[in-house]
């Protein structure tokens, strides 16, 4: 608890800080201000009426002659307790309510749906009332007493409640570790008020202190009208209220110093609600999982250095006096501030036209951020900090973006894993293939058309006149994989890099796609760069196999050899594992 | 040994609107002996994953018994229902979203000894004992789920869902989402757990080299039906289903030497909803005949102990793609 109470603090920009202050120098005088005041309250003094500001009145006095420091002083004690009261009332009715409508709904009984619509119409038609009419009404009937005041407010502000709670519970409900509770012999209520809730929690914190807030503002509000808190009690809005006729004669004090209360404590409350949240996230507490991470890097870099140095023509592309399509050549990526980690250490390897590498290793192992090295899409904040990545004899480190953009898609294309997230949701397959093909050539668009045509028949798609009108959210995984394969090899690149590309994809679809790609990489001499998890696809479907760990490639041969005498003990491990 | 869990004609149908049926889980029957590991194997939309729930009653079957020791619990009431889940529990494919963020992992841990009303020395016991179970050593009690790896992860789930030690678990992919070397780990975890305590297990999968690993035996699924049920040996080595078969090649051994069988079903799964009274791999199979449209064929113990659900069950070993 103080742990993450100081390590939120910590993470705090400054005026946050600031702010934090003024909202317990608030909470302060909500407890304290009426003793610390220097002046009485509440007693008129017609003798020192509109003095402005100075002397032994700091901010100066109001028409009643009574000290505004002494009542900004005492009046958060009125505004924040009304504030706080009636927002708790509305928590505790509607937070509850909010999470049995969500249980009753989420059974999916038959009538539980068309219950919790009416429910929810309802709460609208209550919400839908203008607030301030709604509590000046109340007000008028009952009286403007601070009991009412409170019961106005709470009113208008459960249905804010039941609704946050029960969207949040709704979804919730659908996530594993719910259902994992129902599993173990959780009820319905103590799923709903053990597990869900305090989960909720957080998102109604953040509410409470926003609606705090607004309920101070419309006691305020209630006041200033006349229809809430009367005078003398000190009350920020009936103090507004009272200084405001005074503006027009030049004499502002009255009226601003309570004012810039309101805002303050209006503010503060709101950003309070802000550092809640961030404190509230379940985030790790365990100090040691970073060091364990370190060191699992370290043993790997240890290991590392002789098995690679071992075998520097395995990294290399055949001999035969070529250029190779990409050679990387002693890449190091690094987090770009803050002492910055090196997340890859000094890779070399190169690739020759038309041949295939797979680059295998486990998550955390760096593949991914090499791709993206070698693409040069490394997201803030890695960078490059040192080596080489060559494209025949253009190096792209520090290419100009907009010469790698030309690259990226006509000679180097990419697949990356889940196809379907990557296609424009809004846009056909037909809109997504015209536009690529016009974006690199001057095509008329029935021309095009009839080229989408050719390329969706060439990954394999059946009817591709009737698939070109078909949205990503239409096609299978292996469908969208097979478009993307489309976009990719439409210019017949000269280097692919497929980023897990059957991830996701059934294992009878997965052979499909593989095939399909080797295929067409075949025919099109495409050097294909291949990052898997899985030895399986790097055994059949790459000639070369590098071995990634921690950063670095610990081993790389070609495929045969290093199925067959695996050198370095990191890969002898990785290949027990998957032993059949 | 007598079967411990009996499913028969288990039938799971949502109906996603009028006139629209999605038959999730087709008329299954299997059945489970003590401490036997039965694997579960099918592509996404096989229905592998609704007949564990249903098995488990979180989801409610439309058809069929479910029978636990003798006793149908298809038709017990909710309370006692949740005294039965000490004996029957789930581990999650998502190691993560299946822990609830704000429990530490002993909190995680007790609270299904909690809710059965053991007592708090008791508990306190048994959370120790199941934490060395899965080899957490005691300076993880205090952890939250964020603070652990994956596989550490799935070993408080495996412990929460032992805690109780129940009869059962239903393992529904829980190595899926795993890297290769913890998958390992949590394979032979399970192993262990078994020999130990005797707990027999439902092993849902897709990657058919995972079950193998552990199962006895092996249903494969497709399409909500199962096509194909039998010993581990006899699924891995002669199956009698095109299905299977073409699922069996899909696998890439991890050894350039062993190249992929040649024999490729073509296309995708087909939908589930309204599905025609036709043999489910109708579409895809490389050895379909007209008969197979006419009706689903029944399962057939073509040899002791060996069922298949194809018709041509003789001529799939020796057919090769068209």
């Amino acid at each position: 608890m103080w742990l993450r109470i100081k390590r939120t603090l910590r993470s705090l920009p400054k005026w946050q800080l600031g702010v934090l202050g003024i909202f317990f120098g608030i909470l302060f005088l909500t407890i304290f201000g009426p003793y610390l005041a220097p002046f009485p309250t509440e007693t008129a003094d017609p003798l020192s009426r509109l003095l402005p500001p100075g002397g032994k009145h700091w901010l100066g006095t109001d028409e009643n002659g009574m000290d505004i420091f002494s009542r900004v002083l005492a009046a958060p004690r009125t505004d924040v307790v009304i504030g706080v009261v009636a927002t708790f009332i509305s928590v505790v009715l509607g937070a509850p309510l909010g999470v049995l409508v969500a249980l009753y709904e989420s059974r999916g009984k038959a009538g539980a749906t068309a219950f919790a619509e009416t429910f929810m119409r309802l709460l609208e038609v209550m919400q839908s009332f203008p607030v301030f009419v709604f509590a000046m009404v109340l007000v008028a009937v009952f009286g403007g007493s601070i009991t009412n005041i409170i019961i106005a407010i709470a009113f208008v502000n459960t249905p804010v409640f039941i609704r946050l709670v029960r969207s949040e519970v709704l979804s919730l409900v659908q996530r594993p570790f719910s259902e994992a509770a129902r599993a173990v012999g959780n009820t319905e209520m103590r799923l709903g008020f053990r597990h869900i809730f305090p989960n909720a929690f957080p998102v109604v914190m953040v509410q409470v202190s926003v609606t705090v807030g607004f309920a101070i503002l419309l006691t305020a509000g209630l006041s200033f009208v006349g229809a809430g808190v009367r005078p003398p009690t000190p009350e920020l809005g009936a103090m507004i209220a009272s200084g405001a006729k005074y503006l027009i004669i030049e004499q502002w004090w009255p009226a601003l110093f309570p004012g810039v209360a309101l805002g303050l404590t209006v503010f503060s409350f709101g950003i309070f609600g802000e550092i809640l949240n961030l404190a509230m996230e379940p985030r790790a507490v365990r100090k040691d999982v970073d060091r364990r991470r370190t060191a699992a890097l370290e043993s790997g870099r240890g290991g590392g250095e002789t098995a690679a140095a071992a075998l520097p023509s395995a990294l290399s592309a055949a001999p035969g006096g070529e250029t190779p399509v990409l050679a990387v050549a002693n890449l190091r990526v690094a987090v770009g501030d803050a002492g910055g980690q090196e997340l890859i250490s000094d890779i070399s390897f190169s690739l020759a036209p038309g041949e295939s590498m797979a680059i295998v290793g486990e998550s955390g192992s760096g593949k991914s951020v090499l791709v993206k090295a070698v693409l040069q899409l490394l997201p803030y904040p890695l960078e490059v900090t040192s080596g080489t990545v060559h494209y025949g004899e253009t190096n792209l480190v520090g290419m100009e973006k907009r010469e790698m953009r030309k690259l990226r898609s006509r000679e180097i294309a990419a697949i990356l894993p889940n196809a379907k997230s990557q296609l424009n949701p809004l846009t056909t397959v037909g809109a997504m293939l015209v536009s690529a093909l016009q974006a690199h050539e001057k095509i008329a668009t029935k021309a095009a058309l009839a080229r989408a045509i050719e390329l969706l028949e060439m990954v394999g798609i059946t009817d591709p006149e009737l698939r070109l009108g078909a949205y990503p959210h239409e096609l299978s995984g292996g469908m969208a994989q097979r478009v993307c394969l489309a976009l990719a090899l439409m210019y017949r690149p000269r280097l692919l890099i497929a980023d897990e590309p059957t991830a996701g994809l059934d294992v009878t679809i997965q052979r499909q796609v593989l095939d399909l790609t080797r295929n067409l990489a075949r025919e099109s001499g495409t050097a294909r760069l291949v990052i898997t998890g899985d030895f399986g696809i790097a055994a059949h479907y790459c000639d070369r196999v590098a071995v990634m760990q921690a950063g670095r490639i610990v081993e790389a041969n070609q495929t045969q050899a290093l199925f067959a005498e695996p050198r370095h003990p990191y890969t002898r491990h990785l290949l027990s594992c998957v032993q059949v | 040994m007598t079967n411990m869990l009996e499913v028969e004609d288990l039938t799971k149908i949502f109906v996603i609107a009028k006139d629209a049926d999605l038959i999730a889980v087709n008329n299954i029957s299997f059945s489970l002996k003590r401490g036997e590991t039965l694997g579960l194997v099918g592509e996404s939309g096989s229905g592998k994953t609704t007949v564990g729930r249903c098995i488990l009653r979180l989801i409610e079957p439309t058809e069929g018994r479910i029978i636990l020791d003798g006793e149908d619990i298809t038709e017990l009431d909710a309370k006692r229902l949740r005294d039965l889940r000490t004996n029957m529990q789930l581990v999650f494919q998502d190691p993560f979203g299946s822990l609830n963020p704000r429990l530490t992992v002993s909190q995680t841990v007790e609270e299904p000894l909690t809710l059965h009303g053991m007592k708090r020395a008791e508990r306190a016991e048994r959370v120790a004992e199941m934490m060395r179970l899965v080899g957490l050593s005691e300076h993880f009690y205090h952890y939250y789920p964020a603070d652990l790896t994956a596989s550490e992860q799935q070993r408080v789930g495996i412990a929460r869902a032992l805690a109780t030690k129940p009869e059962f678990v239903v393992l529904d992919e829980p190595t899926s989402m795993l890297d290769p070397s913890a998958r390992a780990e949590i394979l032979e975890l399970l192993r262990k757990i078994q020999h130990e305590l005797g707990t027999a297990y439902i092993f849902i999968s897709h990657d058919l080299t995972s079950v193998a690993k552990i199962s006895h035996r092996i249903a494969i699924m497709y399409l909500g039906h199962i096509v194909e049920h039998a010993p581990t040996d006899i699924i891995m080595h002669s199956q009698r289903h095109p299905y299977s078969r073409a699922l069996l090649s899909a696998v890439l051994f991890p050894d350039p030497e062993r190249a992929p069988d040649p024999y490729v079903i073509e296309g995708e799964i087909p939908t589930a909803i309204n599905p025609k009274p036709e043999c489910p791999l109708y579409g895809r199979c490389p050895i379909r005949q007209d008969a197979c449209m006419s009706e689903v064929p029944p399962m057939v113990e073509i040899e002791p102990d060996h069922f298949s659900a194809c018709r041509r069950w003789r001529d799939v070993a020796a057919s090769t793609q068209a």
